[in-house]
């Protein structure tokens, strides 16, 4: 076979001179700090992006809430409506409840519905238990009676109605099993 | 790209919680998708166990803690 053409040296063994391994080093820097700040640079663009979605979305909430916390503030004025309904007899009670049908229509215009309760199984998602009734006729876990109406305003829970549920102290809804038999004797 | 990881910072309090990740170098609380305490983005610290097996956190624990007081967590710390 033909002779074995000789290698070519690689620059790699020849040694460098000081400046050239200087130099090399400086090159080698210089291109960790432009990958260190080119991610550092995808970094901040992601975060950007994410920023100006959030942005856009909290401004999205923003005009689809905007009348939440005005509405919020009625909602005071609207159990006091109530009171005055129940406590109002006659021409007078007539007259404050159609205030009140009122006032509900339009505030049910802008978004606000009223939480059903009354006969409902408990939902501690929009409703709150501040007391506990016995009733023979309804079963544990039901609502029994509202003591202050609950509202959402555009399917967002703006205060739990709060209600008083049904619990009998004594009667056991779970029945374990094998409960007769555990018992000691 | 690879996504970067998120780091979030959690407050365990006695009565409420809250978590907060940075933000362009600030602290951002996160709101709770069930509701915050009046006035603020914090949830109240409370766990309840449902009797058919739910586990609920914050506010919804909180307005069931009346009527399942043997289940329900709270001031913990």
């Amino acid at each position: 076979m033909a002779n074995e053409a000789p290698e070519p040296e690689t620059p790699e063994t020849v040694p460098l001179s000081p400046d050239a391994a200087r130099l090399q080093r400086e090159l080698e820097d210089a291109r960790k700090n432009v990958e260190e700040v080119l991610t550092r640079l995808a970094y901040l663009q992601a975060e950007l992006e994410n920023t100006r979605k959030r942005a856009e979305r909290e401004v999205d909430q923003a005009v689809q809430y905007a009348n939440e916390a005005l509405v919020s503030r009625l909602l005071p004025v609207l159990d006091d409506l109530d009171a005055a309904v129940l406590s109002a007899k006659g021409k007078e009670g007539r007259g404050l409840e159609m205030i009140r049908e009122n006032v509900v229509k339009a505030l049910k215009e802008s978004g606000l519905e009223e939480i059903p309760s009354e006969g409902l199984p408990f939902d501690p998602y929009v409703h709150e238990c501040v007391q506990l009734v016995e009733d023979d006729a309804l079963p544990d876990g039901r609502v029994k009676e509202v003591v202050q109406r609950g509202y959402t305003f555009r399917k967002r829970v703006l205060r739990p109605a709060r209600v008083a549920v049904v619990k009998h102290p004594n009667r056991q809804d779970d029945n374990e099993p094998g409960q007769e038999g555990e018992q000691d004797g | 790209m690879s996504k970067t990881a998120k780091i979030i910072g959690i407050d365990l309090g006695t009565t409420n919680s809250e978590a907060a990740y940075m933000e362009g170098g600030a602290p951002k609380i996160i709101p709770s998708a069930e509701g915050s305490t009046y006035g603020g983005k914090m949830f109240p610290s409370v766990v309840a166990f449902t009797k058919d097996g739910q586990i609920i956190v914050g506010e919804p624990a909180k307005r069931q803690a009346v009527l399942n007081p043997e289940r329900t967590v709270m001031q913990i710390k």
